[in-house]
């Protein structure tokens, strides 16, 4: 298996909305899925991954609450605020303008 | 409100911090331990998985601290904490914090005090509507004009919305305690409303009750006038009050705060300008060529002062060609408040001076304070190195010691400005003895606090950078090594300027305080042209009892006689006004053969009305001539006695007995029968100046000053003066009783403040210098206690101990003293705007510089001399 590759700077907040935009996770959960949706390409390290939950709820786009979880325990799940989905919206459209343009420059050079 | 929720989400989480973190705490937990079952499942051991899965994981502790970070906590937690552990430094080395906010406390109270008087004098706005609008109108440089010419400026002009006129004015006002003679402003009727101020009770005068002379016996009160002398009565609009013992209706009191539109002069109360006859007892409302009539109003919205005064310009042309007695008029603007440009110039330049020299003392405790911290950064280095080598940010730690010195100089500053405000309390509260309402508001407002909250923060983080720079530089390497101690190579440091720059600075406030004393010494020295010492006056107004000329000049001689007869009275005289006091008159003079009776071919002495006698018992040297006597009457010719300056003007030589002149434009013709020595008049800085003592007899004044020398003190004699006008008039007012010199304290009083202002400067200077150079001497010999440990050890003579310690020292403070000689000499011209003939190249002021800065040097750094003497060199190399 090769190693998931590091996550480029600044689409970490965008995985994370996205991730939990359908359902409410957990940290472990999120870390998880993100592997998982990705064909274990991505992985993001727990050294950030916390961190970054914590800034997206400071800056209100997610909230938190304590739940029982799957995994025998109760867990703290994360979930998209209202604006955290207009914040989604606009990281798509970026990443949308920041993808084709370097595909773009991929194939014209 | 994205920002409010933010906000409170942090604030929610310092207050729950302890939850978030056992949140925080599990979340991490739960995480570990499904890494741990992954690593299990994937076959690994039970305590192998739990150790790969904490490896994955990575340093908890580090990921708990950035999740911190990210909520935000930590900035403010932080803070805290820099708070909590700056003052648990600070109080675990009280000389040093009591040093660093005493020497703060001092720099900003002194600079709050400064800045509150320039802002009571020359900031703060007039309280009235659209302050900025209104200007004084001067005419060549004076704030006053004739009332015909104000008239024709009023109605010829475009550019003033209203242009309105003024007068200040002394009356008899009678309230419940009888008669007393009270300072008010004779105003056009269209004073109030230029102003746009709005009466406390009642209402104000209109330009329809100020037409015809005498026909508008109106007044308004001052709100201090009305709660003072009326008890606050809330009935008192459409009273009548005696106003120099004639009826006058009250129609309204002025609004608190309001006493006219001189700073330094508080009225009590106003009355029509069409009442100035009756007031004054002579009229010049119509009299082209007297100057009393005070002008200024309210600028047209969009007009400039350019324009206003290009305006002015051709009027003023306009009614030179009109009357002879306009001749060269110019007619300029200025804010008002200070009789217009005459007294506003000297004293912004005065405030202005005061205010820079008022900063220098602020830098120097500021330098003072980077030197002392610095230092301590110093002795910190280690402590610093460490932290920085356990990973603390120095972002961090230059935030810490900034917290520290901010915390100083905010402590030193609240400190400071306290002293400041009892200060200024006092000083608002304090009269000057002038029997002239001279007073003026410096109460401390919030442009005072904002001034004194700005300099705190400055000075904190002036004085905090240094320190601050150096933590920032910290190599934990070299300073745990012990190697970023002072290398022998390098002598020269940041921290070595600082001390010179105190040095200098202490150098220079020493000179100007230095130079202040001197002057008012010199100004003490100063030729009057009489003696002061020894005379004591009274001053009435016989005009306040409503006395004609022929009572008038009947009661002067009467009085005259009284406080001849006083016990211990050598001789005694009257006249109509002393030299250097507020009530000062010019007359013009034309020499004998002149026809062309116009102001430029004539000139304008001082005059003074006097009886027989009065230059023996001023204290004044005849050079020619004789006195007056009893013979001179309105019977005889006219005669006058002359200063020298006169005399040399008229005839080119001293003597100029016999000689004739005009006395305004008449015909009659005033012979000279003296010559008198030369005096100061109107200020003591004059050059010498034309005056003119006519016979009392042949003339006439309302206002008289008593004056008699002897022996006995002044308040004594002023005291049996009082009592004898009181047995012939008891309702007479009665007013600037008292010894001479005392009741020249107007003109001392720039002088005094200088004095006392610039000595309080120079005395701060020179404990703050105490402190730096104590501070620097103490620490070298700490620091270097090793070094001194060795060289005793190898047999240094104690003055080679002290060469080698305090060389240094005594190289930077003599460079500071040259530099501070040099800019103090160099400074004279700031000085000059303050002090009369401030002369900083007098011998006296450079001795007395240096010697107090050596004297300085000497006492700080005898404490640490002894101790560097008796370094035991056995123990100082134990050490460490």
């Amino acid at each position: 298996m090769p190693k998931p590759s590091d996550l480029l700077q600044g689409t970490l907040d965008l995985l994370i909305l996205k991730t939990i935009a359908r359902e409410p996770l957990h940290g472990w959960g999120i870390a998880k899925r993100i592997q998982l949706l990705s064909g274990d390409v991505l992985s993001v390290g727990q050294g950030s991954l916390y961190p970054a939950l914590h800034r997206l709820e400071q800056q209100g786009w997610i909230a938190a609450e304590w739940k029982d979880s799957d995994l025998g325990r109760p867990a703290k799940f994360y979930l998209v605020t209202r604006e955290g989905r207009k914040q989604l919206e606009r990281e798509l459209k970026s990443w949308d303008r920041l993808s084709s343009a370097v595909q773009l420059l991929i194939e014209s050079a | 409100m994205r920002l409010g929720r933010i906000v409170s989400h942090r604030f929610h989480s310092l207050l729950r911090r302890s939850r978030a973190d056992a949140d925080l705490e599990c979340e991490i937990d739960l995480h570990i331990e499904q890494l741990t079952k992954q690593y299990v499942a994937d076959g690994m051991s039970e305590p192998q998985a739990r150790l790969a899965a904490r490896r994955e994981f990575g340093p908890v502790n580090f990921t708990k601290e950035q999740c911190r970070d990210m909520r935000g906590l930590n900035l403010l937690e932080d803070l805290a904490k820099d708070l909590v552990y700056a003052c648990r430094l600070l109080t675990r080395s009280p000389g040093f914090t009591l040093t660093a906010v005493l020497s703060l406390a001092l720099g900003i109270g002194a600079n709050t005090t400064v800045f509150s008087v320039l802002n009571a004098l020359v900031l703060k706005p007039l309280p009235v509507a659209a302050p900025d609008r209104i200007y004084s109108v001067n005419t060549s440089g004076r704030p006053s004009n004739s009332f015909p010419n104000y008239r024709e400026i009023r109605d010829r002009n475009q550019v003033f919305e209203s242009l309105f006129s003024y007068r200040i004015m002394q009356v008899a006002l009678d309230d419940q305690g009888g008669a007393h003679r009270v300072w008010g402003f004779l105003v056009t009727g269209n004073y109030f409303e230029t102003l746009g101020i709005q009466p406390a009770i009642g209402r104000f005068f209109t330009p329809a009750e100020d037409m015809h002379p005498g026909a508008s016996p109106y007044a308004v009160l001052s709100y201090t006038c009305w709660q003072n002398r009326f008890g606050g009565d809330p009935e008192i609009a459409g009273k009548e009050i005696h106003v120099n013992g004639r009826p006058y209706t009250v129609l309204g009191v002025a609004p608190r705060g309001f006493h006219g539109t001189e700073v330094f002069y508080w009225a009590e109360i106003w009355v029509p300008m069409m009442m100035q006859p009756q007031i004054e007892g002579n009229s010049w409302l119509d009299s082209p060529g007297t100057f009393d009539a005070w002008i200024a109003g309210r600028l047209k919205p969009g007009v400039g002062v350019g324009q206003a005064e290009a305006n002015l310009k051709t009027i003023a042309a306009q009614l030179a060609r009109e009357r002879p007695v306009n001749e060269g008029m110019q007619l300029t603007l200025s804010a008002p408040g200070m009789g217009g440009s005459m007294g506003r110039e000297p004293t912004r330049a005065f405030t202005g001076g005061l205010m820079l020299l008022a900063s220098l003392v602020l830098f120097a405790a500021c330098a003072n304070l980077a030197a002392l911290l610095t230092a301590r950064a110093a002795d910190r280095e280690r402590d610093m190195a460490i932290r920085v080598s356990i990973g603390a940010g120095r972002g961090r730690l230059v935030r810490q010691l900034l917290t520290e010195s901010l915390l100083i100089s905010t402590v030193g500053g609240a400190a400071g400005s306290t002293t400041a405000v009892v200060l200024l309390r006092m000083l608002s509260q304090w009269r000057a003895p002038l029997g002239f309402p001279v007073q003026f508001d410096v109460t401390a407002d919030w442009r005072v606090f904002l001034f004194a909250f700005a300099a705190a923060i400055a000075t904190g983080i002036l004085f905090g950078v240094g320190p601050a720079h150096r933590a920032w530089k910290t190599d934990p390497a070299l300073s745990l090594k012990g190697l970023a101690a002072p290398v022998a190579g390098r002598r020269w440091t940041a921290r070595d300027a600082l001390l010179p720059v105190q040095i200098a600075l202490c150098c220079v406030l020493v000179t100007a305080s230095l130079v202040a004393v001197r002057g008012l010494m010199r100004s003490f020295q100063t030729p009057l042209g009489f003696m002061p010492d020894g005379a004591t006056v009274v001053s009435y107004d016989v005009g306040l009892a409503g006395y004609d000329r022929n009572r008038g000049r009947l009661f002067h001689e009467r009085a005259l006689e009284a406080v001849a007869h006083l016990p211990g009275v050598e001789s005694a005289a009257y006249s109509s006004s002393v030299p250097l006091s507020i009530d000062q008159s010019n007359a013009t003079v034309y020499s004998e053969k002149t026809t062309d009776f116009r102001p430029k071919n004539g000139f304008g002495p001082t005059y003074y009305y006097v009886s027989p006698g009065y230059f023996r018992t001023a204290g004044a040297r005849l050079l020619a001539g004789r006195e007056f006597n009893q013979r001179d009457d309105r019977k005889s010719p006219l005669v006058a006695i002359v200063n020298r300056a006169f005399a040399q003007r008229v005839t080119g030589t001293v003597d100029a007995v016999g000689q004739r002149f005009h006395l305004g434009p008449s015909k009659d013709l005033t012979e000279i029968v003296g010559v008198v020595e030369d005096g100061k008049y109107e200020t003591l800085t004059e050059t010498p100046k034309a005056a003119l003592f006519l016979r009392v007899l042949q003339s006439y004044s309302a206002t008289n000053v008593l004056m008699v020398r002897s022996r006995r003190p002044g308040s004594e004699l002023a005291a049996e003066m009082r009592q004898a006008i009181g047995r012939l008039d008891p309702h007479l007012p009665v007013y600037g009783a008292g010894g001479l010199r005392e009741m020249l304290g107007l003109v001392y009083l720039p002088m005094r403040a200088a004095v006392i202002a610039l000595g309080a400067f120079g005395v701060l200077a020179l404990m703050l210098s105490i402190t730096g150079i104590y501070g620097l001497a103490a620490y070298t010999v700490s620091r270097r206690a090793r070094e001194i440990g060795i060289r005793v050890a190898i047999g240094a003579r104690p003055a080679q101990v002290l060469g080698s310690v305090f060389g240094h020292i005594g190289r930077l403070v003599a460079a500071g003293a040259v530099v501070g000689l040099g800019l103090g000499i160099a400074g004279a011209g700031v000085l000059a705007s303050i002090v009369y003939q401030a002369s900083s190249r007098d011998p006296v002021v450079i001795a007395g510089a240096v010697l107090s800065i050596a004297v300085v040097a000497l006492v700080a750094a005898w404490g640490p001399a002894r101790r560097a003497i008796r370094v035991d060199p056995v123990r100082s190399l134990r050490q460490d």
